[in-house]
């Protein structure tokens, strides 16, 4: 299959999954059930990671802000901010995240198709695709700005208290940086990618599970192939809604 | 009622069923027969509608399933019942919760009534200590048998069953060719079951299609089938020495 017919089938997919579910009551536990799998089980690596991003990026800047006399000692505040809201906990985050929440979705779908648990659904005149992949969409959509959030504030925290504590950059420079120039259009900025990250991510890793034929050697092709699908996707859409938005 | 009308299916340019028609009578026990590797899995998953058939139709009580829209197709779907050949239980869930499924969707039982249901369901395949048990946690022989209470949990009009006893010891599979037999003459559906077992055949057959290489050989009732004059069939049957030995003593 080329890329074209792939296209037009992912859209096929998304338009029968984006159908009323049968009953609310248990879209609702499946949704919550996605919420806690995805957004509490993913907050560990996140924070993690977060964190320590966040010191790298902070010693890095003021690796080069000390050897300069030119540069205030705020701009190590300002430029840890500027990077973890535009790119690390958004476009960083993300790609982590189609390794992770990818490839979970797309071997679960992946494997319910080929011990035909998927067949079995549609034979009781359940539309399998909604019923399976909308709570995860849905769920994805959610809860990944919350993610993301945190991730914010933990990045930040992380560039704190390495160059505040070690005493590379006094706590009042650190503050004044970090509250300069702040627009709340960068964090709509930040939000929208989020959520098309999302969708992206649970959305194409839905495809590629939902679509495995064959045997478990195919489950563990498919969810390599949504996270490698999801990172190009979250690339190329990055370098859009950036275009779009900033300039 | 089921009617199969010139049922023609290939994968990839290689045919696997031939012109098939067939008409399956309600509160009757229809059986499909035949070698491994005979398409009888491939003729039932294009008779409930999992495989599109290259040409033909099937008819569920003169309604056209083949030439349906989505919706009409889901509404017959959720007349029919069907134990896959491996059981397909959704392994997220428990034996009793597997049984439960359709309950929660398609009924309008209430908590109380639902438990008794699948209660009722479970003890019908003799299963009663496996209930929180997920389905990693049991033999194929009790998957089997869940898939089998799952499929009547809402009374089907139509039920399919891939190689039900297939993996079963020879008294639960008794067990369940009565259950199936006795369901389906108590509550009128029209079922049709994939075998090879020959005493299920002699046992509970009313009506035995037999697939020889993809095509309709013999039909005909389960008891007249020894004296049936197919060479295939006849090889099919008499494989065992023991059928072979009972044949002789007749
Ligand atoms: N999805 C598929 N793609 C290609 N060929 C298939 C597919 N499914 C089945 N076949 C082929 O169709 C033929 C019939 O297979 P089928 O599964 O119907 O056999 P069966 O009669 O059910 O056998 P068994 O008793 O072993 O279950 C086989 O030759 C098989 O290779
Ligand atoms: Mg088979």
């Amino acid at each position: 299959m080329n890329l074209f017919e792939h296209i037009g089938l992912y859209a096929l997919l998304l338009r029968k999954t984006f159908t009323r579910p049968i009953k609310f009551s248990l879209f609702r536990r499946q949704l919550v059930h996605e919420i806690d799998q995805i957004g509490i089980g993913s907050l560990p690596l996140v924070g993690i990671i977060s964190v320590f991003m966040g010191a790298v990026i902070s010693l890095q800047f003021a690796a080069d802000i000390m050897s300069s006399q030119l540069i205030p000692k705020y701009t190590v505040g300002y430029a840890s901010r500027q990077s973890i809201i535009y790119e690390f906990s958004t476009t960083v985050v993300a790609l982590i995240l189609a390794g992770k929440v990818g490839s979970s979705i797309a071997s679960e779908l992946g494997t319910m198709r080929i011990t035909e648990q998927i067949d079995a659904l549609e034979i009781m005149g359940i539309n399998s695709r909604s019923f399976l992949i909308l709570p995860k969409i849905m769920g994805f959509l959610f809860i990944n700005p919350f993610l993301v959030m945190i991730s914010m504030v933990l990045g930040i925290s992380g560039a704190y208290f390495t160059v505040v504590a070690t005493g590379m950059i006094a706590h009042e420079d650190f503050m004044y940086g970090v509250q300069m120039d702040f627009k709340t259009f960068d964090v709509i900025y930040a939000m929208v990618k989020t959520v098309v990250f999302a969708f992206l991510i649970s959305s194409i890793s839905a495809y590629m599970g939902y679509n495995t034929s064959g045997g478990s050697l195919e489950v563990g092709k498919s969810s390599t192939q949504a996270v490698v699908y999801s990172i190009f996707s979250i690339l190329a859409s990055n370098l859009v809604i950036t275009y779009l938005m900033l300039l | 009622m089921i009617e199969v009308k010139n049922l023609n299916k290939s994968f990839d340019g290689r045919q696997v069923l031939f012109d098939i028609d067939s008409t399956f009578e309600s509160g009757k026990v229809n059986m499909v027969i035949g070698r491994s590797g005979s398409g009888k899995t491939v003729f039932l998953k294009c008779m409930v509608g999992l495989l599109t058939p290259d040409t033909g139709s099937v008819l569920y009580d003169g309604r056209d399933f083949t030439a349906a829209d989505e919706k009409t197709r889901m509404m017959i779907r959720r007349e029919m019942g069907k134990v896959f050949q491996m059981g397909a239980l959704f392994d997220s869930m428990t034996v009793a919760e597997n049984v439960q499924f359709p309950l929660d969707l398609f009924s309008t039982m209430g908590k109380g009534e639902k438990k008794d249901r699948v209660e009722f369901c479970l003890e019908k395949v003799n299963l009663t200590q496996a209930h929180k048990l997920y389905p990693a946690e049991i033999s194929g022989g009790m998957k089997k048998r869940t898939a089998i209470a799952r499929a009547i949990s809402l009374n089907p009009k139509y039920l399919f069953c891939d190689e039900p006893n297939s993996g079963l010891d020879p008294e639960t599979s008794i067990l369940i060719d009565n259950l199936v037999s006795s369901l389906t003459h108590e509550f009128n559906m029209t079922t049709v079951i994939i075998s090879h077992d020959m005493n299920s055949v002699f046992e509970i057959g009313e009506k035995v299609m037999f697939l020889y290489e993809g095509r309709k050989v013999w039909e005909g009732k389960g008891r007249e089938i020894a004296g049936a004059d197919h060479p295939a069939l006849r090889e099919f049957v008499f494989a065992s020495e023991l059928m072979k030995k009972l044949h002789n003593i007749k």
